[in-house]
């Protein structure tokens, strides 16, 4: 069986924890009545249970408030296996979620570069309200979600890459800006802005062929809250306050970034162009209807309204 | 009366005599006399009235003098030095005085004979002899008291005797008879006024002061007697029959005579026995010797303007008795007063009735001595008689009218043009000063001397004024994208305030209005509005400082016009006031038919607001618009209404304010960026408008006198000399005519 490793990306506290949470209820929720079976490992299972509850036990929480789960301080790592319903398991998708400071950290970096570099896939966990939202005119998006040190770190990274790359810009919270089942155009505005000199990078002649991009904005708890403002802490540190808006725990989008990763997959056996992973298509080929299941959830990727493949098209092509 | 008993008068029969026809046209002459010296009179007043106007612009134009000596340049000060009006001030003081004499002569009604003698020398008795009247009124005896004011006496027919008593106020009675007692006695201390003079002790006389008799008289008479006299001072005009006159003319028979001393003069009217007088008054003068101060002003004072021809009487002692000192002192006082007094003057030697004519030899003798002119005193005539006798007394009378029926328009002629003469040489030498006026400054500087100079000038202004502005602009444009740090300021501020005054209703109020408007809904809709209104009002202090700033930033263009373009003496105004009055003195035209756009320029900065893109409120209104009914979404939890309600209406609000906070960071350069343009905009007007150049050159030429201390020392030169000239030379000049002091032709 082999391992699909994705890496975690962002700053401390975005969500991210909430981010896989949100992908192992949505696969509760919605992929699990297909052949495909996405199945946490215990650990894995128990923690985001344990998270999952915290975000539905926002009903209780008060009308305003700055945050509805504490962050994580230590490294964690998600494992999840794919399967045909009552097959054993043809690949294992290993999450590796770093806290957000530990790229700044001199020793822990280097476990973070090494671990990117292993990676077929990395999502990047963007904090949609520091990176849309302003206090007195100026946004705390640099400051926040370190798109300079982020883009050091793929610069360090990735270079003369042997195999393609999936980058998942995915902005969480973005609830405050949906509206009438639409994402705010804005949004990704602000994501291809705010994220320029990565994107930059990333577009180079080396990586152009090599690396795909998708931006895919994720409701990590649903319409049940709506940005209210930014204030300062006795610190003097940001604090983001949302009201509650009275809705229920009803996380959207969230399932996206793990299609992405899927079809990014897909596409490399399908297409067969790095011959490394025939095992996979050779084992679909033997089974009609869990290939159909793999092909309907790798097709509903979502690519506007809000969605877009920023580049690398081809290397999600089925 | 006595007079025609003796049979001396002529009688009604006797009309066609020659001797009478004779004193019917001297009585007519006389009264022709006095009608002919009344216009004159007038006239007189009229000069005196224009001489004191002169008087009066000479001493303008010399305080005009004395101010500019400290002011002017040293050119002009020598020559204004040159001038001089103190001994014209003087001459035309001591003129005024003689024209008031001789005003005061020929408004009379009456040819005035002044009776001069010391005592006891036949002077009362003279005038009895020719008034009628009697010791009573003239006291006359041996030992009496001696005339104690100033009395005249005009023959009146056909009526009673009586007088009209004028008397002092306190105040004539103090300057004219009290303080010249304490100056001659050398008292100590002077009293301040009359009633000081009553209140206070009168002091000791001082052992250095001799005249026993004086001190006594202040003391005995004025001093201890004030009580009886001091009521009748300042009384008004008292006729009084006979028998009273001599209550107000002597002080010797019992208390009620102190009343005299209230007395100032005394005119008593009685019938001559001598009918055919005409229109003359006999003054009584004191004469000096007696032991009253005061008496010799008197004297000069009643000769000068009441009296046309005197008579000197002295009775010779026929004891060895000479011309005494005495005498030639009295005629020369009495020559001080009265002009050509030799051919005014009579004496009169009164020789006594005696068997033995010892009085007669005397008085020859005195005649003699007289008459070979080694004493100094000339006279018309010296006339020997009996003053006792009434008819040797009108034969005096006779001699001394016909005197003066022949000779006072001569004399009077000749008085008022010695006065009218040097009137011409006052005048003159005035002129002279004045011409001296008139060239202190010199000529105003020809009109085109001041281009080149003008040019030089100009040029270097317009460079230092262009400078400085494209400096200031530079200035702004480097801060044109910076905050403004005070505006920033103000921002928070009113971020802190809208903070903390939200203006959200207590649950108390909500559940209030929600019953009163029936639900929690209403009441939530309620207050929204309230609370947008509420938030709005917060934001209001910064269009103001907005404008603030823009004023500010107005004066500091205004100072570099003000000091590198040197317009400040243009205006007192300062700041962004100093523009708008800049804009108000430019004129409509500076170039033929072109409206000045240096003008609109002025106006325009002047009437800068602001950008239309910097009003903060409407900077905010999409932010305020949250706080509308239509903009909430949010979900009643049901439990607890009325905590919703106001967690909405916070919500709500706190987000308005963090969004308008958000919206008002573009405006934080605005005062900058204002600056910025309304600079830019008016350095492009006035340094590279077409033809602004040109509008500059002819707007500062118009006000280079205030611009350039260059031209203000001419422009203060032009200041001074138009003062000079308009405002105190020529009002000295046209009073200077001479026809304005000519009296006489």
């Amino acid at each position: 069986m082999r391992t699909i490793k994705v890496t975690m990306l962002g700053p401390t506290g975005v969500g991210k924890t909430s981010l896989l949470a949100a992908i192992y209820e949505q696969y509760q929720s919605v992929i699990n009545g297909t052949e495909l079976q996405i199945i946490p490992d215990h650990g894995s299972e128990a923690r985001l249970i344990k998270r999952l509850n915290e975000l539905k036990n926002l009903e209780t929480a008060k009308f305003e408030t700055s945050g509805w789960c504490r962050p994580s301080t230590e490294h964690q790592s998600y494992s999840f296996e794919l399967c045909q319903r009552g097959a054993r398991a043809f690949v294992e998708l290993q999450f590796q979620d770093f806290p957000g400071e530990w790229i700044n950290n001199a020793d822990k970096k280097v476990k973070v570069e090494g671990f990117l570099r292993e990676s077929d896939a990395v999502i990047i966990a963007i904090d949609t309200t520091a990176l849309i939202e302003q206090k007195k005119g100026d946004n705390l998006h640099q400051q926040i979600n370190g798109v300079e040190d982020l883009t050091r770190l793929f610069a360090r990274v990735y270079r003369n890459l042997s195999s393609p790359k999936l980058v998942i810009l995915a902005p969480v919270r973005c609830e405050s800006y949906y509206k009438a089942e639409k994402y705010d155009p804005n949004l990704l505005a602000s994501v291809e802005h705010g994220y320029a000199s990565l994107l930059q990078h990333l577009e180079a002649k080396g990586l152009i062929d090599k690396v795909s991009v998708v931006v895919t904005p994720v409701q990590t708890v649903g319409s049940g809250v709506v940005f209210n403002r930014i204030d300062y802490d006795e610190n003097g540190k940001p604090e983001f306050i949302f009201n509650k808006t009275g809705a229920k725990y009803n996380p959207k989008d969230s399932e996206q970034p793990l299609r992405y990763i899927l079809r990014f997959v897909l596409s490399r056996e399908v297409n067969g162009r790095w011959g490394v992973f025939n095992w996979l298509w050779t084992s679909l080929g033997k089974d009609k209807e869990f290939k159909n299941a793999l092909d309907k959830f790798t097709s509903l990727c979502k690519i506007d309204d809000g969605f877009k493949v920023i580049q690398g098209h081809r290397l999600l092509d089925i | 009366m006595l007079f025609y008993a003796l049979g001396i008068s002529p009688s009604i029969g006797e009309k066609h005599h020659p001797m009478y026809t004779h004193i019917i046209t001297r009585t007519a002459r006389i009264a022709s006399i006095i009608e002919k010296r009344r216009p004159l009179a007038d006239k007189i007043a009229g000069t005196q009235d224009n001489l004191k106007s002169l008087a009066s612009a000479l001493d303008k134009l010399e305080a005009h003098r004395k101010r500019l000596l400290t002011e002017v340049e040293p050119d002009i000060k020598e020559r204004l030095k040159t001038i001089d009006f103190s001994t014209l001030q003087f001459s035309i003081t001591t003129e005024l005085e003689v024209l008031d004499k001789l005003r005061g002569r020929f408004s009379r009604d009456t040819l005035n004979i002044g009776v001069v003698g010391r005592m006891r020398q036949g002077k009362s008795t003279l005038l009895q002899s020719l008034s009628g009247l009697d010791n009573y009124v003239i006291p006359a005896h041996s030992g009496g008291a001696c005339t104690a004011v100033r009395s005249t006496i005009c023959p009146r027919f056909n009526t009673e005797t009586e007088a009209k008593v004028t008397f002092h106020s306190e105040d004539s009675l103090f300057k004219e008879v009290i303080l010249p007692y304490y100056t001659e006695l050398r008292l100590t201390p002077i009293p301040a006024s009359f009633s000081d003079f009553v209140n206070s002790p009168l002091p000791d006389k001082p052992s250095s002061a001799t005249n026993e008799a004086m001190y006594q008289r202040l003391k005995h008479d004025y001093y201890s007697n004030q009580a009886i006299y001091r009521d009748l001072l300042g009384a008004s005009q008292l006729t009084v029959p006979r028998h009273e006159i001599q209550d107000y003319v002597t002080h010797a028979n019992g208390a009620d005579s102190f009343k005299s001393l209230a007395v100032r003069e005394v005119e008593i009217y009685c019938p001559f026995p001598n009918p055919e007088v005409g229109q003359i008054a006999l003054v009584d003068i004191p004469g000096l010797g007696d032991l009253k101060v005061g008496d010799e002003k008197l004297m000069l004072e009643t000769l000068g303007q009441g009296v046309d021809v005197v008579l000197f009487v002295r009775r010779p002692d026929p004891q060895g008795d000479d011309w005494q000192l005495e005498d030639t002192a009295l005629y020369d006082k009495a020559a001080e007063a009265l002009n050509d007094l030799s051919r005014r003057s009579f004496f009169v030697l009164n020789q006594l009735s005696d068997t033995q004519n010892e009085s007669k030899k005397a008085c020859e003798r005195f005649k003699q001595h007289l008459h070979s002119r080694q004493l100094g005193i000339k006279v018309v005539d010296c006339i020997i008689a009996d003053c006792k006798d009434p008819q040797q007394a009108n034969r005096i009378l006779d001699r001394v009218l016909d005197h003066l029926e022949k000779e006072i328009l001569d004399l009077d002629t000749k008085y008022a043009e010695s006065c009218q003469e040097r009137l011409v040489q006052v005048h003159s030498a005035i002129q002279v000063e004045l011409d001296k006026a008139h060239n202190a400054f010199a000529q105003e500087i020809q009109s085109d001397d001041w281009l080149p100079l003008f040019l030089h000038l100009f040029n270097q202004l317009v460079e230092e004024i262009s400078v400085s502005l494209t400096r200031k602009l530079g200035e702004f444009k480097k801060k044109f994208e910076q905050k403004d740090d005070e505006f920033e300021k103000q921002v928070e501020a009113v971020i802190q305030a809208c903070n903390n005054d939200p203006g959200i209703p207590s649950i108390e109020d909500i559940e209030g209005q929600a019953a009163l408007l029936d639900g929690y809904q209403p009441a939530y809709f309620y207050y929204l509005p309230k609370i947008r209104t509420h938030l709005q009002s917060h934001f209001s202090p910064l269009d103001a400082a907005l404008k603030r700033s823009i004023e500010d930033q107005k004066a500091e263009i205004a100072n570099i016009l003000i000091e590198q373009g040197r317009l400040g003496g243009l205006t007192e105004a300062r700041g962004s006031e100093f523009l708008k009055v800049i804009a108000g003195i430019l004129p409509e035209q500076l170039m033929p038919e072109q409206p000045s756009k240096l003008r609109a320029a002025f106006q325009n900065i002047s009437n800068f607001s602001h950008l239309s893109e910097v009003a903060v409120l409407e900077s905010i209104q999409k932010e305020l618009d949250l706080l509308r009914a239509d903009s909430s979404n949010f979900t009643w939890t049901g439990e607890n209404q009325a905590q919703d309600v106001q967690n909405f209406l916070n919500s709500l609000y706190k987000k308005a304010v963090h969004d308008c906070e958000n919206a008002l960071q573009p405006l934080l350069d605005a005062p900058n960026k204002t600056a910025f343009a309304m600079l830019r905009q008016f350095v492009d007007q006035v340094l590279r408008a077409k033809g602004i150049e040109d509008e500059w050159r002819v707007f500062l030429a118009k006000i280079r006198m205030k611009v350039w201390n260059e031209f203000a020392q001419q422009y203060k030169r032009q200041q001074w000399r138009q003062e000079w000239l308009e405002g105190a030379l020529y009002p000295a000049m046209s009073a200077n005519q001479p026809q304005n002091l000519q009296f006489i032709s």
